[in-house]
Order: C-alpha cells, then structure tokens, then sequence
C-alpha cells in the first residue's frame, strides 16, 4: 500500500513539473498580450491603456484608433511575430543540428536573406526605392523578395548541412562557416550597394540594421501565416525533436526518420528566417538568447521549448523595439536634458543586449561544464 | 519471437565490415556479441534493428522482412540502444517517457506515464525520476537507458556495449537488470560486450566475430583458450569457476611471473 503510494506520488511530481512548466508559459503569454497593449500607448501622441484597449477593440476612426491601427499596432504585432519567429527558428536549428551556438544570425541564414531580398528589390522589381529620404523602400511585390531571400536562406543552409553531413566539422567550426557565409552574402550587399544610386544604397544600409517601422498589415499576415504553419510543423514533431537530442541513433530507434525531419525543420526554420528579414531586415541574437534563456529556466523538453522560445523572442523584440523607438524620450527623462526625440533600429538594440549576453551565458555554461 | 540475419553483408564505402552473416536470435533469452575492436559488432547490431541496410542478405523479424517495415513499425519490434547517449537538460523520467515515442499518438496517454512509472520503479530510479539526466552518474543514466528500452515495449532489445564505461558494481547491476527483464517479459537481448568473463556469466549464448564474419557460437562452454587465441591473437587461461569458464590473461607485460592474479 505505501508502494502504491510512493509510486502515485512519481507521477504527481512528475505532473505538477508538467503544471509548473504550462503555468509559467501562460504567465509569459499574458506579459505578452499586457506589453502588446501597453506598448500602444507609448508615443509622442499619449494614449491611456484602457483607451489603447477601446481602440484595438473598436477600430471606430477616431483619432486613437486611427493612430494606433496604422502605426503602432502593426509594428507591435510585427514585433511578436519577428521574435516568436527567430526565437523558434534558433531552437529548431540548435536542436536538429546539435548545436548550442546555432541561431539564423549566427549561420549566415540572416544575412543570405538580406541578399537574397535586397536582390528582389533591387533586381527582380520586387520593390521600388522612394524619394531621397533614408527609410523608404517599398515592398510592391512581398512574394518575389520573399522568394527572392527564401531561395539564399537555403543556399546558406543547404552549406551548412552539406558541410556537417560530408565533413563531419565541429560545432564552432559550423558557426566560422556561418561568418564565412555572412561574409559572401555581406560582401554580396556591398556589391549591390556599389553599383545602386545614392537613396537605394542609403535604404539598403539602414534596413541592414532591422527595423520594425516600414512593415505593413498585408506583410503581417503573410508573416502570421508563414509562422503558424512552421508552428504547428514544429510542435507536431517536438517528440521527434526530443528524442533528436539523445542522437540520431537513438532517435532513429525510436522510429523518428532523423534525415527528413532535419532537412524538413532546416527549410521551415530557413522560410521563417527569409520571411522575416524581408520585411524588417536582419534582427540578430533573438535565434541565440531566447532558446538559451527558456532552456535554463525550463529544460530541453521541446513541449515547452517550442512555444517557450517563441514567447520569449517576442518578448525581448518587443521591449526593444519599444526601448529603440523612445529611446531620446528616455534619455530626456532619465537625465532631464533636452535632447531631440529619436529612434534606434531595433538591430542595434538587440545586438547591444544581446552580444553580451551571449558571452555571459557561454561563459556560464563552460564553467558549469568544468565544475561538472 | 525470433530475429533472423540471413547472408547478411556490410560494407562502407565498398570496403566490407560484416560478410555472410547467418544468425538466428529467440525470445527469453540473452545473446553476447564478442569480439576484437573492428570486427563489425556494432555493424551487425545496426543492421539487425534496421539501422543500416544491408548491402547483401536481410533481417526478419518473425519471418517478416525488416527492410518491408516503416522505421516506427520496426521501432514497436526492435529497440536499439546505442553506446553513445547525448545526456541533455531533461528530467530522468521525461528521457524514460520518449521511449513511449513509436505508441504515441499527440503525445503520452496514462498508460504512457504509467508504464514510465513502473519501468522506473523497476531499475531502482524513482527517487531521481525528476533529475536531469545531465546531473546524474554513469550508471545512472545506463539505468535509465534500460528502463526506456523497456517502456519501449519491443520484443527484441539490441545494445551496444551496454555495460563498457560502468564500473564493476554498475556492470553487474545492468546485466541484473537485462535478465530480469528477459525473465519478466520474455524479450530477446542481443547486446555486444567486451569482457568474456561478464558475457559468459549473464548470456545464454555467445557470438564470437571475427573481421566481419562469425568465428564461433555457442553457449559459454564454448570458452576455450584456443577459440580466445583465435579471435583476438592473445594467450589467455581458461578456468573453471563455479560451471562458467573465466578468461584470464596468460603471463604477459613487466610484472609477468610476480603476481599473476593482479595482472587479471
């Protein structure tokens, strides 16, 4: 009879771990939605919050609604949709590559995107450059450059598989090849740059960068719906991807065809990745913090890795691009001086966080590893 | 319950490391699989649970062609577990659970959780059911790996060196727990080793490989010193001890003719 119970008790504590773990992935959603809306108010233009609500909830063209529906609320839903997108990109590619330091920006997927988007633009009239002003470029034909950028995300990756499958190459040596990449593909944006006139090369070094501002209703749905089908191909396979973390042999003993499902996930993480640089260029370090932070606070289990890494990247993107567009106004009011208002790309801001952080979570992780 | 290999070939990149193999492996009973670094164990292992495809011959598993199974049918019949086990953060119980994985549906029933439960409670690892696999020892994890193979719940078990970096205490312990389970269940164990003297105390039979081709099977009585010389070009004594032959290293290295039984 105690047996019984000590063994009841196993599974309870195994499925308060389960309880703990949804609980906590609930709490980030509901920071989410309560940050998405909060977000709308901040701004030249000040907006109560249960304004900001009325407005998401009635759009009735007043002067709040107009302001929020047009301009802030597109860049705050591109802003969750952006990180959900990298943070869970970075998961899938550390996992099915086996790889800690694995993320879209670190293998050259960004950048190759960057390229193959600026190609769209530029070359293929998947876009047209306005005005001599330095953020206008205008996305007339969101497929091509979308395209455009998905077929050099694949080309970056399909290296990066080719050189894992036939030369075996250790883990730092897959992100070198990664800065090798993103060298061609830099090198190839220079090059575009060199030979574009004076607006287009100005637009094309700003959206380097990573902006959130230019994105429009129509580029957030084709981003939403990219996102939900890579979403539920993920979630579906997080068993898969579980048993992918003991090893390929192990995996594929336990049914799972480990070959398909990295080149399928490579691909779905690849189209993530294009889709979203096209759109708001290259945001680094989303792929590496959000899935390192999750991990730590929650373990490898990709049940919750999965929507985890996608709740926490939209988090940060959305604190940073809130912290980049207020920036001035920050700093105004931090140290009372008179500073004019201006922006920050939110590149920049996550680049800022997100490099050094990084250190510090490497550098933990080895002296853990050594004490272990 | 039988696993058949049938003119079984191997090779990679045209050089071949199995040949010819012919091998016939039953329920309720443990197969060692011996042999010198090289020999193809590990090969045949791969090809047995589907792993690899072999080249010439094929693998039935109860007279039904393993190569005409889907990999997660194979994987309801065979479970392999391999010598290497990345051990990641995941808790303990969660690493037994995805042996679940070839019954799946959307993800673990009750009887999923259960059976994870009792598989745990039977190698002796409740109490760590909620550690992270990256935190517990060596043998621990071996354990561990044991209770997966069995909540996988294939009638053939096929390990690769299951018992190589365990210490003495954890190598008897892993061999205890595969004939418990050979008993209880009535699986067949097929498992390669490298100590002579465990595998002839805890198999039923032994399968001697030599460069890729079958040197010699049969029950532990088959130890001979000739058949040792044989296989892996050594001088070793074969003693008596309590009805099982033990294979003790002949008098070799610097402290030959001092002490012959520390050499051991």
């Amino acid at each position: 009879m105690m047996a019984d119970e000590d063994r009841a008790d196993e599974l309870t504590a195994y499925l308060h771990h389960v309880s703990v773990r949804t609980a906590l992935l609930s709490a980030m959603l509901a920071a989410m939605a309560l940050l998405m809306i909060y977000f709308t108010t901040v701004g030249p233009y000040q907006i109560s919050f249960w304004d900001s609500l009325r407005a998401i909830l009635d759009n009735d063209g007043s002067t709040e609604a107009t302001i929020i529906w047009n301009l802030r609320l597109p860049r705050v839903v591109a802003a969750v949709l952006v990180g959900a997108a990298m943070g869970v990109a970075g998961a899938i590619m550390q996992c099915v590559l086996r790889n800690p330091l694995a993320s879209p920006f670190t293998l050259g997927v960004s950048n190759a995107a960057a390229f193959g988007a600026a190609v769209g633009i530029l070359l293929l009239e998947g876009g047209i450059v306005l005005g001599q002003s330095v953020t206008t470029i205008l996305i007339t034909n969101p497929y091509v450059v979308t395209g455009s950028a998905f077929l050099m995300a694949l080309v970056a990756i399909g290296t990066i598989v080719l050189l894992v499958r036939v030369t075996r190459i250790s883990p730092e040596a897959i992100v070198l090849t990664g800065v090798a990449i993103s060298s061609v593909f830099g090198a190839g944006l220079a090059a575009l740059q060199y030979f574009s006139n004076e607006s287009a090369l100005a637009n094309i070094v700003h959206w380097q960068f990573g902006d959130l501002g230019k994105i429009n209703w129509d580029q957030n749905l084709i981003l939403l719906a990219v996102l939900a089908a890579a979403a539920l191909f993920f979630f579906l396979k997080r068993w898969d991807f579980n048993a992918m973390d003991a090893g390929d042999e192990m995996a594929s003993g336990l049914g799972v065809n480990t070959d398909m499902l990295r080149i399928a996930s490579l691909v779905m993480a690849s189209l993530l990745t294009a889709v979203a640089v096209s759109f708001v260029g290259v945001i680094g370090f989303i792929g590496l913090l959000a899935p390192h932070v999750i991990r730590r606070l929650i373990g490898n289990d990709h049940r919750f890795l999965i929507p985890g890494s996608m709740l926490l990247g939209s988090l940060i993107l959305l604190v940073s691009d809130t912290v980049g567009r207020n920036v001035g106004d920050m700093l105004n009011w931090f140290f009372a001086s008179g500073l004019p208002s201006f922006v920050i790309p939110v590149g920049i801001i996550t680049s800022f966080i997100g490099g050094p952080l990084f250190i510090y979570i490497l550098v933990r992780g080895y002296r853990n590893v050594d004490q272990g | 319950m039988s696993i058949r290999a049938e003119a079984l070939s191997f090779g990679y990149n045209g050089r071949p490391v199995i040949e010819d193999i012919e091998l016939e492996f039953h329920g309720d009973r443990i197969y060692a699989i011996l042999g010198p670094n090289g020999a193809g164990k590990t090969t045949l292992l791969k090809c047995l649970c589907g792993l690899l495809r072999p080249d010439q011959g094929r693998v039935t598993v109860d007279g039904e062609d393993l190569s005409s199974l889907t990999r997660m049918e194979a994987a309801r019949r065979i479970c392999y577990v391999p010598q290497r086990f990345s051990a990641t953060h995941t808790t303990v119980f969660d690493t037994v659970l995805i042996g679940r994985r070839p019954h799946m549906g959307w993800g673990p029933s009750r009887s999923d959780l259960e059976l994870t439960r009792d598989a745990l409670g039977a190698v002796g690892m409740e109490s760590l059911s909620m550690r992270y696999v990256d935190e517990i020892s060596g043998g621990e994890l071996q354990r561990a790996l044991i209770a997966r193979a069995m909540v996988q719940g294939a009638r053939t078990m096929v390990l690769d060196e299951p018992t190589s970096s365990l210490d003495l205490v954890n190598q008897h312990r892993t061999v205890r727990l595969l004939a418990e389970a050979v008993r209880s269940r009535g699986v067949c164990t097929v498992m390669t080793m490298h100590d002579i003297n465990l595998a002839a105390s805890c198999s039923d039979e032994l399968v001697f490989m030599k460069d890729g081709r079958i040197a010699a099977r049969g029950p532990p009585a088959i130890i001979t010193s000739e058949l040792i010389a044989d296989v892996y070009g050594i001088e070793v004594d074969v003693i008596d001890h309590g009805g099982l032959p033990r294979a003790l290293p002949a008098h070799t290295g610097p402290r030959a003719g001092t002490d012959q039984r520390r050499s051991v």
